[in-house]
Order: C-alpha cells, then sequence, then structure tokens
C-alpha cells in the first residue's frame, strides 16, 4: 500500500456546507420553510390488528367535527390504490384486510392538529380479527415466502464438510432496529394549477414519490413535483417508507385542494413504520485443525413484514455478504423472505449485510474455541487475498482486509490487551473484560444495477456564481458538501461561490434514491461530467480572450482553473478572472448550463445462477473493541475501540470519521442496546426513547482511535475516493463478540455460552447465571 | 380559552395569546416562527427540543407556554450575538459535530448551560451534561471534542469569567 500523495483537495475539505446554518437554528427542514398559509391538517387512522378483516369503516361521526375537511379512505383514491414497487403489492389504504399494527386505514383532514386527532378517535372501523402470522418459523411452516428461494452455490460443500477435520453446525438470529432519525416522517403538499402538486416529503427517494403520487392520483409525473431540502436522519427508514405518508398528504392535498400537513408522533412513527429485517439464520462448516474453513452452508431467512418492500433486495445483499471477508472453497448459501403481519421491514444501513456477516463472525469464533486458537488468528487464516473469488464469482481486487487487520493488531497492541485482559479476569469474580475483533468488507453499488445512475445539473449565472443541483438528498452524510466539493475543485472557484440546490424532481429526473452507501459516488460523478463540460466551454473562450488581450498565442493550449482564476500554464501569470470568462461566454451565446451524467460502469449479476459482479468495488477495514461486563447486573461498558478503515483517496478525511464514529455507534445500539419486541398480537412495544435505548453520549468509549488507511484504488470512485456510509455499522458487531468473551471468561473460555442478540444487560445476565454458582455468603 | 402571556424570548418581549395547553416548543416553532427548536419525541426524551429557561435546560416539548411567563428564554437563535459565532458554535462547525443538523441547537444549549457554570469541565461533565440529547447520526466523539475546544477558547476569549459573575 502506498499513501497517496496529492492531497490537494482534502487541503481544501470544507466544513459541512450547512453548518453554520444548523448552529444558529437557521438551516430549515421539512415545514420550516415557506409554510403555506391556510395549512391543513392531516392524522392518520391506524389498525390496532396485525391481521384483520375491514367490516365496515363508519367515518360520519368524524366527518360531522366543526373544523374537519375531510375523512378519506380507499374510496377516496382517484388513481389506483398501489404504492409498491417490485412487486406491487402494497395498497395506500386497505381495500378488505389490514396486514400489520400501525397500518392506515383511514385519513381525516382537519383545520387544526388537534381537531384532526379528536376526529381520528370517532372514526368507527369494525374488524374481524384473523390470526396473524408473526415470527420467520410460522412463515416458513406456511410457505409465506416473497420469492421462491434463492441460492448461490459453489463447489461442493456435501463434499466439502466430509473432507473437513472438524464439522459445527448451529443457529444465529439477530433483531430487528428502528432508524430512529430524530425527524420523524412528514410531507407537506401544496396544490397548483392544473392539478399538479407539490410534495416536501422528508423521502431519500424523490422519484419514487413523485411516481407512486402520480398513480394514486391518476395524474402523471409531470404534474408532481417532490423537493426535499435536507432530512433530519433517514438511515434508509425514509428511502421506501416515506412514499406512503408523501401519498397520503398527496391524497388529502388532492382531495381539499388546500395545502396539507401530515407528521407523524414518535409513537406513531414507531409503532407503524418498518424496521431493520430480523434474520434467523441456520449453517453449517466444516474447517481444518489449522482453522481453515473448508465447507460452509447457510440458510439466511428474513422476517420481512407485511408487504414486499425492499425485502428481496436486502435478502440478496445478506447473501452477497454472507462470506464476510473470507474465502470459502465450498459455500451454499440459500435466502429466504417471509411474509408476516408486522410493519414492512426496510432498509436500514447495511441493508440486510450486517446480519449474513453476523452469522460468518459467530462461526469463525466458535471455531477459534473450538481449536484453542486466537480468533483474529483464524480470520487472518482464513481472509481474502487478491484474485480471489466470491461465492457469486467476482474477483476480489486489492484485497487489503488481512493487511488492515495486521495494523489492528499493531494499533491496539493486542497481545498486551490480551494478556491484561485475561489478568484482570483473574482477579475479578463477577466482573470481566473481553475483547472482540470483526473484519468488514462490504460492497459498493445497487444490486439492481439499474438504479446505478445519477445526474446533476449546472448552472452558471452571469456573475458568476453556480447553482448546483444532483439528485442526491442531504441527510446528514454531507454528500452536498462532497458534490460541491468536486464542482468546486473542476471549476477551481471557491465553495462561496456554490449554491446548493435542494433535490428536486424538476431539475434532476429519474433520481436513484440516495442509498447504498452510494451518493457521492455516483452524483458526485455526473456533476463532475457537467463540470468538465462547462469547463470545455470555457476554456475555449478563456483561450480566445487570452490570445486577443495579451496577444497569447500557444499551439496547444493547456487552460488552468484554479483559484477563481483562469489561465494557461504556457503564461500563468497571464490571468483571467472566472467572472469576465464566464460573461463573455454568455455574449458569445455559448451555454452555461449543463447536465452530467453517470452511469457506474461494468455491473451485472445473474440473479437466477446468482453469478456476476454486482459491486464496483469493496470497501474493506476491521475494528477491535474491549469491553467490562458486570456479570450480576448484565451492565456491559465500552472501553476501548480501535478502527482501521481503507478510504481510498478521502474527498474529506473529517466527513468520513464522522461516518465512521456514527455507523460504529449505531450498530454498537444495535447489538447490545435496541431490542424491538412485539408482544403477541403483532404488536411493537417499544414505541418512543422511554422504551427503545439507541445509544447515547455516555455509552462512547474511554478509547475511540480510527486509523483511516488512505490509498489510491482502482476500485474506487470520484477522485478514487470510496464510499463510506454503510460499511462502518458493521465493525460494531464486534462489541457483541467481546461481551461473549467476557462471559465466557467465567469458565477461561472452556465453555461456550449461548448469548442472545442483542446482548441487553437482561441477555447477559441470562447468558451467564449457568456459570454463576453462588452460595448462602454470596461467593461461588 | 386563550391566555395573554409575556414571554421573554432571545432578550425580545413578546405578548401572546395562548392556549393554556399549548407547549412552548410549539409556540416558539409556530407563534414566533423560531424554528431553531426542533419536536422529536414529544415526551422529555430525546432533547431536540431543548431551550435555557432562566440558564437553566428544560424539553421545551414538556413546559406549557403559560408556565415559561417571567422567565428568560433562550433558543438557539439567540446563542451568537450578531454576526459572529458563539464559540460553542464555531467550535460544533469546525469540529465537525454535525451531520443532519437536526439535534445541534439541543446540543449546542446544552453545552452552553454547562459551560456558563463550569468553565473547566471534565470529559465526564461533559458527558453528563449532554447525556439528555440524542443524536442518531455522529456517534458524539465529535460532539464531545467540540465542547471541549469550545470551552478552551470561551476560557481564552474570557467569556466565560464575564458570564459567569
Amino acid at each position: 500500500m502506498t499513501p497517496s500523495g496529492d492531497k490537494k483537495l482534502q487541503d481544501r475539505a470544507p466544513y459541512h456546507l450547512s453548518g453554520g446554518l444548523h448552529v444558529t437554528g437557521r438551516s430549515r427542514f421539512i415545514g420550516e420553510d415557506n409554510r403555506p398559509a391556510e395549512l391543513l391538517f392531516a392524522k392518520v387512522v391506524l389498525s390496532p390488528y396485525a391481521h384483520a378483516q375491514i367490516l365496515n369503516i363508519n367515518t360520519t361521526p368524524a366527518a360531522e367535527i366543526p373544523g374537519v375537511v375531510a375523512v378519506l379512505t380507499h374510496l377516496d383514491i382517484p388513481g389506483e390504490n398501489q404504492i409498491g414497487l417490485v412487486p406491487q403489492d402494497e395498497p395506500l389504504l386497505p381495500v378488505d384486510q389490514v396486514q400489520y399494527v400501525g397500518q392506515p386505514v383511514a385519513v381525516v383532514v382537519a383545520t387544526t392538529p388537534r381537531i384532526a386527532e379528536q376526529a381520528v378517535s370517532k372514526i368507527e372501523v369494525e374488524y374481524e380479527e384473523l390470526d396473524p402470522v408473526l415470527t420467520i418459523s410460522e412463515a416458513l411452516d406456511k410457505d409465506q415466502l416473497y420469492i421462491p428461494e434463492r441460492r448461490i452455490k459453489r463447489g461442493d460443500v456435501e463434499q466439502g464438510l466430509q473432507n473437513s477435520e472438524y464439522c459445527m453446525e448451529g443457529k444465529f438470529a439477530t433483531g430487528a432496529q428502528e432508524h430512529f432519525y430524530l425527524e420523524t416522517q412528514c410531507c407537506i403538499a401544496v396544490p397548483g394549477e392544473d392539478h399538479q402538486i407539490t410534495l416536501y416529503s422528508a423521502t431519500q427517494s424523490i422519484s419514487e414519490v413523485q411516481i407512486a403520487a402520480a398513480r394514486i392520483l391518476g395524474i402523471q409525473c409531470k404534474d408532481v413535483t417532490v423537493d426535499v431540502p435536507r432530512l433530519g436522519g433517514a438511515f434508509g427508514g425514509k428511502e421506501r417508507t416515506a412514499t406512503l405518508w408523501a401519498c397520503l398528504t398527496a391524497l388529502a392535498c388532492h382531495q381539499t385542494e388546500k395545502s396539507v400537513e401530515l407528521r407523524l408522533t414518535r409513537t406513531e412513527d414507531m409503532l407503524s413504520t418498518g424496521k431493520r429485517h430480523p434474520f434467523e439464520a441456520v449453517y453449517k462448516v466444516g474447517f481444518n485443525q489449522n482453522g481453515k474453513i473448508q465447507a460452509y452452508s447457510v440458510e439466511l431467512n428474513s422476517n420481512g413484514g407485511a408487504y414486499t418492500d425492499l425485502s428481496i433486495a436486502i435478502l440478496e445483499r445478506a447473501m452477497l455478504h454472507a462470506e464476510n471477508s473470507y474465502y470459502i472453497p465450498n459455500i451454499s448459501i440459500t435466502g429466504r423472505a417471509c411474509r408476516t403481519n408486522l410493519p414492512p421491514n426496510t432498509a436500514m444501513r447495511g441493508f440486510g449485510a450486517p446480519q449474513s456477516i453476523f452469522v460468518i463472525e459467530q462461526v469463525i469464533e466458535r471455531i477459534a474455541r473450538k481449536l484453542n486458537i486466537d480468533p483474529l488468528d483464524v480470520r487472518l487464516q482464513n481472509i481474502y487475498k487478491t484474485g480471489e473469488l466470491t461465492p457469486y464469482g467476482q474477483p476480489i481486487e486489492e484485497a487489503s482486509g488481512g493487511e488492515l487487520l495486521e495494523r489492528l493488531r499493531q494499533n491496539s497492541q493486542y497481545l498486551e490487551l490480551r494478556k491484561s485482559t485475561d489478568e484482570f479476569n483473574q482477579c475479578h469474580q463477577f466482573v470481566k473484560r473481553g475483547i472482540g475483533v470483526v473484519p468488514v468488507k462490504f460492497g459498493i453499488s445497487f444490486t439492481s444495477a439499474f438504479l446505478n445512475q445519477g445526474s446533476a445539473l449546472i448552472w452558471i449565472y452571469e456573475d458568476g456564481t453556480i447553482s448546483l443541483s444532483h439528485g442526491g438528498i442531504e441527510m446528514g452524510q454531507e454528500v452536498n458538501t462532497k458534490v460541491a466539493q468536486v464542482v468546486s475543485s473542476e471549476l477551481g472557484v471557491s465553495l462561496a461561490r456554490i449554491r446548493q440546490e435542494s433535490a428536486n424532481t424538476k431539475r434532476v429526473g429519474n433520481a436513484s434514491p440516495t442509498a447504498a452507501s452510494s451518493g457521492s459516488d455516483i452524483n458526485g460523478n455526473a456533476a463532475r461530467n457537467a463540470a468538465l463540460q462547462l469547463k470545455k466551454r470555457l476554456a475555449e473562450i478563456a483561450q480566445q480572450m487570452l490570445a486577443a488581450r495579451y496577444n497569447l498565442k500557444v499551439k496547444e493550449p493547456r487552460i488552468i482553473f484554479a483559484e477563481d482564476r483562469i489561465f494557461d500554464t504556457a503564461a500563468p501569470d497571464r490571468k483571467l478572472n472566472f467572472e469576465e470568462v464566464v460573461k463573455q461566454t454568455y455574449m458569445e451565446r455559448v451555454p452555461l448550463g449543463a447536465h452530467g451524467f453517470y452511469k457506474t460502469p461494468g455491473l451485472h449479476f445473474d440473479r437466477e445462477k446468482g453469478v456476476g459482479n454486482p459491486f464496483h468495488y469493496f470497501v474493506f477495514g476491521c475494528a477491535l473493541t474491549q469491553v467490562e461486563v458486570d456479570l450480576l447486573t448484565g451492565q456491559s461498558d465500552l472501553l476501548k475501540v480501535y478502527i482501521v478503515h481503507e478510504t481510498g483517496r478521502s474527498l474529506n478525511p473529517e466527513i468520513d470519521r464522522g461516518q465512521i464514529t456514527g455507523g460504529f455507534i449505531q450498530g454498537m445500539g444495535w447489538v447490545c442496546m435496541e431490542e424491538i419486541i412485539a408482544d403477541e398480537k403483532g404488536r411493537y412495544l417499544a414505541t418512543g426513547p422511554s422504551t427503545y435505548k439507541i445509544p447515547t453520549i455516555r455509552d462512547l468509549p474511554t478509547i475511540f482511535e480510527i486509523e483511516m488507511v488512505e490509498v489510491d484504488r482502482e476500485g474506487s470512485s470520484v477522485f478514487r475516493s470510496k464510499a463510506i456510509g454503510e460499511p462502518p455499522f458493521m465493525y460494531a458487531e464486534a462489541v457483541y463478540f467481546a461481551i461473549k468473551d467476557a462471559i465466557e471468561a467465567l469458565t477461561e473460555h472452556e465453555k461456550e455460552v449461548e448469548l442472545h442478540m442483542p446482548a441487553t444487560p437482561e441477555a447477559v445476565v441470562m447468558a451467564a447465571k449457568n456459570h454463576i454458582h453462588l452460595d448462602s455468603t454470596g461467593t461461588t | 380559552m386563550k391566555k395573554i402571556i409575556a414571554l421573554n424570548v432571545n432578550e425580545i418581549p413578546y405578548e401572546l395569546a395562548v392556549e393554556p395547553n399549548r407547549s412552548l416548543a410549539d409556540v416558539l416553532r409556530y407563534d414566533l416562527g423560531l424554528t431553531g427548536t426542533k419536536k422529536g419525541c414529544g415526551i422529555g426524551d430525546c432533547g431536540v427540543c431543548t431551550v435555557l429557561m432562566g440558564g437553566k435546560p428544560v424539553f421545551s416539548c414538556l413546559v406549557l407556554a403559560v408556565e415559561a411567563q417571567d422567565h428568560d428564554i433562550l433558543t438557539i437563535e439567540g446563542v451568537a450575538k450578531g454576526p459572529e459565532l458563539h464559540p460553542i458554535q464555531k467550535a460544533f462547525v469546525e469540529k465537525g459535530a454535525i451531520q443532519c443538523g437536526f439535534c445541534t441547537p439541543g446540543m449546542v444549549l446544552n453545552a452552553l448551560a454547562l459551560l456558563n457554570k463550569n468553565a473547566d469541565p471534565t470529559e465526564h461533565d461533559i458527558r453528563l451534561a449532554l447525556s439528555g440529547s440524542l443524536c442518531r447520526c455522529t456517534g458524539y466523539q465529535k460532539i464531545v471534542e467540540a465542547v471541549k475546544t469550545a470551552a478552551d477558547m470561551m476560557k481564552r476569549s474570557g467569556i466565560i469569567e464575564e458570564e459567569a459573575e
């Protein structure tokens, strides 16, 4: 690995483009800007049942309340009652059956939020309760699958197992996770002339909302504008989920011909929106004395909830990450997405990969214990080397997992840490420390190849300032900062010249969702393409101007754009101002606007055969954590975290560092704090921050060291940067393994404990209790 | 029945007719247009609606507007005096302690309340003071760094001594 030399772009890496607005409260989120006068408020009647027949909906008592403007059911939908993508299986408002607790059944529109709330309580819906299917095993028994099972295979697993010196089998289940974006789902719909409508929707996917709203209202995409200034967090939870709420608001607006706001309370949001998919896995593994895995078969079954949503794509990404960072010669990966009566589970950071990576990491840990080899060594024994093929046949180029693990070993002073941990455990009876390590390999690109395209629109105005639009949604990941950096760098102008516009379907059509960690790659490249077109035109005018003004005649002009000036390398002291070249370009009637486009090259994947190159490149990294666990209370404290992450040539290292920290802490919530329990009726019991604990500032580790390894890679994206959003999430699985390691210290690591995931204090106590023997004096 | 109340927000006096059951958060956002105060859970658990009331942080979703009468209210819009950012705001920007920005106003106000009474907080003090504010994006590390940096900046510029007196 050779660190890159050119730090030019990074030296000018700016702070958060909207940072000054955010810290002064002047940044505008949806509903805070240009709030329409005479705004109406929508409130939704939510199903109390996970599965029920709707016998009758009586809206009359609600409609009679003064201030109620409309009460809407499926009968009021002028277009097609369908918001599903592929397949189209999700109604906006159900006709005859509700499929999950919290499903919208009717919408009230009123002059104040309070009246709307009162009216909702007056709507009488008669249901006949039906048996819900809530769990993966029930769904498998009833064969409720969204698609026939999928498979990716290489080699001969049966033969591989037979040839292995050891075999093991097991099960592992991972839990749901609530996105807990701080801004709840919301939309404001504003009517326009000729049946047009504008939706200010908290969505990661402007085009999807546009298409679905047009379908619902029986109008066309040209009649629907979707605009997103920024989101107060999303994490996948506003990729598909926002469409439902946007379409309900659109319907309310269409029917009342007034502006309407719909904003979910936290309780409504947590009760009715889908989560990260719970997965249940069954596996078999064969391995040799040295820890080398010979054969692995894994069945990945996901709880998809009541409608398809993104369950198929999420299952696919889970399957494509089932081997994580390891070369396994004989492998069989089977995937099933189950239909149940829970809110439709959906995208969340990692998109299935955290679930399947967790399983193979669990397997590695068990192999290490069985063979009494250090788990880090088992990982190194199996780690991908450059040129090896994934189970789906894509070669791993520039494999750096092994090298990064070695760096992690050094950074954390692994041997000493292990030794001091063991020493601590020997002199502490009920408080134990543990260490966990996890490497991550994460594929970058949407696995649906067609989504890997992006557009941008740049206008340079006569005064030399710039309007920049692209299809990416700003939701805290600072895609706007990164894309503006790309444009500023290409055109050699300061960021102050650039106005980053909201994401809007009128300026950028057919935008892919901002998801799959690809926002900066796709939109950065598209904006760069637009900037390069403009640069070419400006350069020609600049050349003419230099010739006319300075009599500069160069055979092969090399026009440079830098520091708001334009010049030829032949005469670098004869500079033109950016503005004057822009002005002259306008006077010459050369266009100052450009549409840029980008499609990720070389992607193909045959889903039926499970073979292809679904990813443009991979991101590599690894993490080590140390925890201290009180085995009597179950409380665990994160002491140390070391992360080594390969960034490519980072566009903005501080933004990337923020993504690594944020992703890790969010992952830590998933593996040891956040638990979503549904009761036997399919109702989520966690409905707010009082019943659902996400990490707080007090959960930060004492030591949190992140090394970002910056290397030039062929497999990378705009200006050789790499995607950053999702990969760090998986590092947090090391926290779970550290907790497990700590509990197993009770038996000198001789016995394996069954530790539920998430490893909440309750789970820790349950796992530890069989290994703690208290006599009447309180000692073992 | 609306009640006429006098509110002093960011050193500006307001006279407002409000329903007695309306929260301070709603009145700030929708009557006064101070949308820097966010709403996240409505039950005093996430901290995005934090404002300072008499210098102390409160969840404005749990405070009735009528209860805020006769107290000085400071919202995020009133933290910077003039065009210059307050050192805490400056530190949040420069340390990259902001991602989506939704928790930022509450975080800044909690930090301000802390630094006004404790010029030299330990990391533990910072974590304790900000523990009522949830952030789902940043992982908090840069927020801690920003508050430490702000404390240094304020000490150097003498802001803390002035306000503490």
